[in-house]
């Protein structure tokens, strides 16, 4: 057999036996990495209910501030927001199916999303509000009961150029890793 | 008889240079303190360095003998703190690039090597820079506080990451731009800075 020839069928052999070691040598890890990295959301229309977590879940009321708002019942004058920033309240409305699904409320989060992946969770930034409950479990005495609308609001600071493009999301250590997203617009 | 003779010659070069190109990249191959360190950005004083989870900028360095600040929530009981060394202040703002995020790690890097971690003296005081969850591309503002050999301060940098025990991520070093540090002042205030 000529030199040439076995110089072309090892380059040619190479070609197959290269991505075969590497597959050996990293293709467990490859898969067990994108596994990691896979998040099972559910994404819901705009408008649009979901159950997860034996919850349904919904957007009631996305509103946007340049200034914080005024806090009912506070005399506390809000401070400004930081140069470039909007305050987005966000009111979600669920309904708790089963005293199991208001369990799984006690490990919950609620977060914004943007489509370029950015994450925000919820500031502190009026004082402690009482007019409303802020957490998914509830607050102040007002807790969700089964098969009954329960509401609460959570305050988010986002650059202003996210303000408009942000999608609700739910964790629940419960679900974990699933998670629900609820498109606003 | 040239010829073959040549061709020993050359088969003799080319496994001395290829000998010597293994021994130059067994030396050159980073150790294992070398592989696992943080990736550094490094940036100067009054710029944002960027780095995978968050970025910063220092905004104004100060030195002090005395610190005076008031307990966390409760306003009217105010401390102070001397120091043997010098306390120094660092004025920073810092956002998260993609989620919310701690800088987990503050520390000064001195010119000889040393390492300062944040000082821990500060019982109840009001939470730094390094204690809020800093949010995507929402600047936030504070300070950082360390305490340290006053001949320490000359050519010190800061050092910023977001895990103290992930060192397989990025390390902002801003260089504090302190070849001549200032004289300190008596006390900083942290209640009215």
């Amino acid at each position: 057999m000529n030199a040439g020839r076995v110089y072309w069928r090892s380059l040619a052999a190479l070609i197959v036996v290269v991505p075969l070691a590497l597959w050996t040598a990293s293709g467990e890890d490859y898969l067990a990495y994108q596994r990691h990295r896979a998040v099972p959301e559910t994404v819901v229309a705009p408008g649009a209910s979901a159950e997860f977590g034996g919850s349904r879940w919904q957007i009631d009321r996305i509103e946007t501030f340049d200034a914080p708002p005024a806090t009912p019942g506070s005399v506390i004058a809000p401070a400004s927001l930081p140069a470039g920033t909007r305050l987005l309240r966000v009111r979600m409305a669920l309904r708790a199916g089963d005293i199991e699904s208001i369990q799984k409320l006690d490990r919950c989060q609620l977060e914004l999303v943007d489509r370029r992946g950015r994450r925000w969770t919820a500031a502190a930034l009026s004082p402690a509000r009482r007019d409303v409950a802020t957490r998914c479990n509830g607050s102040h005495g007002k807790t969700p009961q089964i098969a009954q609308e329960f509401r609460f609001e959570q305050d988010f600071l986002l650059p202003a150029d996210a303000a408009g493009d942000v999608d609700a999301v739910i964790r629940l250590a419960a679900e974990n890793p699933r998670l629900l997203r609820l498109q606003w617009r | 008889m040239s010829t073959p003779r040549r061709f020993r010659w050359s088969a003799l070069l080319a496994s001395a240079a290829t000998l010597a190109l293994l021994l130059a990249m067994r030396e050159s191959m980073p150790n294992y303190n070398a592989r696992m360190a943080p990736i550094v950005e490094r940036g100067a004083p009054g710029e944002y360095v960027h780095g995978r989870r968050f970025a910063a900028r220092v905004t104004a360095v100060e030195t002090a003998r005395m610190l005076r600040f008031a307990h966390s929530g409760t306003p009217d009981s105010v401390e102070q703190r001397d120091s043997s060394g010098v306390w120094l202040i660092v004025q920073a703002s810092a956002m998260a690039v993609q989620e919310p995020t701690l800088i987990g790690s503050a520390a000064i890097l001195t010119r000889d090597g040393r390492r300062y971690e944040q000082s821990g003296r500060l019982y109840n005081a009001p939470a730094t820079l390094a204690a809020r969850e800093l949010q995507a591309g929402v600047a936030s503002a504070g300070v950082l506080i360390f305490e340290l050999p006053v001949d320490a301060l000359a050519g010190a940098w800061l050092a910023l990451a977001a895990n103290r025990i992930d060192p397989l991520d990025s390390e902002l070093q801003i260089d504090l731009a302190l070849a001549a540090p200032p004289l300190p002042r008596e006390f900083y205030d942290l209640v009215r800075p």
